[in-house]
């Protein structure tokens, strides 16, 4: 028997446990519950899902595989032994080291291949089981290099095993949490395996995606692979140890929590200062577990209010929270019930509302529902309303009808400027109403407008590109041409600040933004004329990948200077608020972050100040924050 | 002897305490500047995480690790009554399960004491994490306490603490709720306005019962161990 042979009988002695334990993880436990689920539920066929075992447990199996094969023979009574054998030290670990990998990489496919196999006759490729097989593979790779490293250093099971799942938990997710590592995160490759823009891999009897990134991560993980088996191989030359106590051990993995956390807390936590914080009483914990929920706040000159309505409930029970602004903050004044007739209501459409110059008066958009003999809602119409704010008692001192469609209306958006007001109808309608007499508003002019008219490429277009990754640079939306609104007495740039309000879009100077998949997207304006503006691709904030996971369904909501805000959810369901700087076009930047769990389920509203702070009210509370840090990157 | 004994023992595991001081404290601060859930639900999460972890590293490394050393028997040795050896192991048990809940606390109290809890709720809050950790760390103790290596009592603890979190979802099923008060998990829910008083007290008299025959027992093990002679 020549010595590789017997170093290959000698390891595959010594393995083969971790081959049979595999087999009954990674294999025995699907078929298994393949054979419950074919019996208990009356499956057809044999389902068998061997990928969440793998994908669970790979990393882990690869960590005890690889401790298993180094820790037994470089302990202290046998590593004399083995270097008085005349067999060379980088042979041995090289054998050691292949005959691990060789095995983990059997254990991590195998199952998978076979999950495939089962599922093709009906499925034709099993979901997205190739591509787990083709990058979770090369991690499960690293991990065992690592863990075969660390157990040539420490040479103790437990502690190099210890040091060896801190290392994977680091493998595994710090890439994912940490932006300049992005390109080594597994659960990224996944992702973008499957996006549009990657191509197919040659030459593999199933289809994964593949961008220029894989080829990045693919060579990272070889890196991690190769250097940690260089390090091992020189451990066990030169008799390198880390003498690793429970002390080393503890620390590690501590600090390998702290770490994670502390780097996605860093990139979802609030980091605005709170200087005022102040409660809407018996706004929730109401014992008939009724809370009342916040559509709008509105800030005029020095003076506010914050517009709430009982949830769920009786939808016309709202109440206006008039406030101050003063040199200490937000004064909150004594709250006004408001009492809408019987079948009208402030939650429906997009809430808004309006505070006159003077502040006397409040200006709300509701809904009137006609009912049918059975008290169902048959069609609705927008109304305004107007509510006097000081010494009034809630009631609703006038009423607009802002529609007469005979199927029903809804306001798409509002906008105010000076005395005028303008509202977009969803019927395609666009009014003026005259606020001169702030107590009876009028209409002046009501006229056929559709914001789908007046964008060229239309917004479904750039929805469909926005939530495409990566797609709003994509040449053939820009420029983006918008035809300004004909409004008497107002400038070029007011017409197009109005145009973009009512088209439902949030417009900062000469900015236009938009909420794409992948982050913020700025539009500049190139040019403007009296009847039409034109706007140009500028640049683009990416979210990161704790962000994407953590905060979803992202939609800007106001915009004041250069400081655009946006609102969140997370996945815990409570809500959030960006800040994005957008001094730079081409390079917005987030520069505040304001994480709100007393608005849990229920929108926060903002109110941009000019001076950079914020009015943010959500939940029961409502808070001023501070300005955003200044802009750092240059 | 004792003074030495409390030397030893502190020396030993001091590094444990400033350990799951340093962790618990930094979970709280890093979890309550980011706001991400309410205040109760991330003091709650360190509670549990607390429970999950401190008994278990605190009560696998008093005995075991003297015992595969070998330095245990020739403790034992001494002229010192054994249930004073005890006594200062789980005192010190105590002190590493208790002082990373109270830094913890201390930090909610700190950057959200009146935020959206008073300090008073979230010093309630803490103090039935307390009792829930304490409990567990005294059935780890009792029933690991003649294991012969570190690794053996941590898997010890984690069978205990699985066989308590599955039987404490069987106990607070309707049938069983009056045995809930019995478990260590007992004091960690919220009670209602109207249970305020009478939860925690249920399981803080069912423990006076339970605590003192946990710890009689470990005595009883250490008793019948046999010291090295001298």
């Amino acid at each position: 028997m020549t010595a590789a042979r017997a170093l290959l009988w000698k390891e595959w002695r010594e393995l083969r446990w971790f081959l049979i334990v595999g087999i009954g993880v990674f294999l025995f436990l699907p078929f298994v519950g393949a054979i419950q689920g074919a019996i208990m539920y009356g499956h057809e066929r044999l389902e068998l899902m061997t990928s969440p075992w793998v994908i669970g447990l790979g990393g882990v199996l690869a960590v005890f595989i690889a401790v298993g094969a180094t820790c037994r023979d470089l302990s202290e009574r046998l590593i004399n032994f083995w270097q008085s054998r005349p067999i060379s030290i980088g042979r041995w670990t090289a054998t050691k080291y292949l005959c691990g990998l060789a095995l983990v990489l059997f254990l991590c496919t195998v199952p998978l291949v076979l999950e495939i196999a089962f599922d093709r006759p009906y499925h034709g490729v099993a979901g997205h089981t190739p591509t787990f097989l083709v990058w979770h593979t090369f991690a499960v790779a690293a991990i065992y290099s690592v863990a075969f490293l660390m157990g040539c250093l420490v040479r103790r099971v437990a502690q190099a095993a210890m040091l060896s799942l801190a290392a994977m938990l680091l493998i595994y997710f710090l890439p994912y949490v940490v932006p300049p590592l992005n390109w080594l995160s597994l659960p990224l490759m996944l992702e973008a395996s499957s996006s549009s823009g990657a191509a197919d891999i040659p030459l593999l009897p199933w289809r994964v995606g593949y961008t220029p990134q894989h080829i990045l991560y693919v060579l990272g993980m070889l890196a991690i692979c190769a250097l940690s088996a260089l390090g091992a191989w020189q451990a066990v030359r030169r008799g390198w140890r880390i003498e690793a106590d429970r002390k080393l051990m503890y620390w590690s993995i501590g600090l390998a929590a702290l770490l994670l956390v502390w780097s996605a807390a860093y990139q979802v936590g609030s980091n605005l200062p709170v200087e005022q914080e102040v409660v809407l009483p018996g706004l929730s914990g109401d014992p008939s577990g009724q809370h009342r929920e916040v559509l709008a706040i509105a800030i005029s000159g020095d003076r506010g209010a914050v517009l709430t309505c009982r949830w769920p409930g009786v939808t016309r029970d709202a109440e206006l929270w008039p406030f101050e602004m003063t040199s200490e903050g937000v004064g909150l004044r004594e709250r006004i019930p408001i009492e809408l007739p019987e079948n009208d209501t402030l939650r429906y459409g997009r809430p808004w509302f309006s505070i006159s110059d003077d502040g006397r008066y409040a200006y709300l958009i509701g809904q009137r529902h006609t009912m049918d003999e059975n008290g169902r809602p048959m069609v609705s119409h927008p109304f305004l309303y107007t509510v006097a704010m000081q010494g009034g008692d809630g009631s609703v001192a006038h009423q607009l009808p802002l529609s007469s469609e005979p199927r029903g209306d809804w306001v798409r958006a509002a906008h105010r400027m000076g005395d005028r007001m303008y509202v977009a109808t969803s019927g395609g309608n666009l009014l003026s109403i005259d606020l001169t007499d702030a107590a009876e508003p009028m209409l002046v002019w009501q006229r056929p407008w559709l914001r789908e008219g007046a964008w060229a490429p239309s917004p479904e277009a750039w929805q469909a590109v926005g939530f495409r990754p990566g797609a709003f640079a994509s040449p053939w939306v820009w420029p983006l041409r918008a035809r300004l609104l004909e409004l008497e007495g107002f400038t070029p740039r007011q017409r197009l600040e109005a145009t973009v309000v009512l088209s439902g879009l949030t417009y900062c100077g000469d900015i236009l933004a938009f909420m794409s998949r992948d982050g913020v997207a700025i539009a500049r304006l190139r040019s403007l004329t009296n009847t039409e503006a034109v706007f140009e691709f500028a640049g683009e904030y990416r979210r990161t990948a704790i962000q994407h996971m953590l905060e979803d369904s992202p939609v800007i909501i106001a915009a004041e200077g250069n400081h655009l805000y946006a609102r969140t959810q997370s996945g815990f369901g409570a809500h959030a608020v960006s800040v994005f700087d957008v001094a730079d076009p081409q390079r917005p930047l987030r520069v505040g972050h304001f994480a709100m769990p007393s608005a849990y389920w229920f929108e926060p509203r903002v109110a941009p100040l000019p001076d950079g702070r914020a009015v943010v009210v959500g939940g029961d509370r409502l808070f001023v924050t501070g300005r955003p840090r200044v802009r750092s990157r240059n | 002897m004792i003074s030495s004994l409390i030397w030893k023992e502190w020396h030993e595991q001091r590094w444990k305490l400033v350990f799951g001081c340093i962790l618990f404290m930094s979970f709280t601060a890093i979890g309550l500047r980011a706001r991400l859930v309410t205040d109760e639900t991330i003091s709650f999460a360190v509670i549990v995480m607390a429970a999950l972890v401190l008994p278990v590293i605190v009560s696998m490394g008093l005995v075991a690790p003297e015992r595969a050393d070998g330095s245990f028997q020739t403790l034992l040795a001494l002229p010192v009554e054994r249930w004073k050896i005890l006594a200062v192991k789980t005192a010190m048990g105590v002190a590493g399960c208790i002082a990373p809940l109270l830094a913890a606390a201390v930090v909610t109290c700190v950057i959200a004491g009146g935020r959206e809890l008073s300090v008073w709720q979230i010093l309630a809050m803490y103090a039935r994490g307390m009792g829930t950790v304490l409990a567990l760390f005294l059935w780890m103790l009792a029933l690991g306490i003649g294991l012969p290596t570190e690794a053996r009592a941590g898997l010890v603890g984690l069978g205990i603490l699985v066989i308590w979190l599955i039987g404490s979802m069987g106990m607070s099923m309707n049938q069983a709720g009056w045995l809930w008060p019995f478990s260590p998990l007992g004091f960690l829910p919220m009670p209602e306005a109207r249970e305020m008083v009478s939860r925690p007290l249920a399981a803080l008299s069912a423990h006076a019962l339970i605590v003192p025959g946990l710890w009689a027992l470990a005595a009883w093990r250490l008793a019948r161990e046999e010291g090295s002679p001298q």
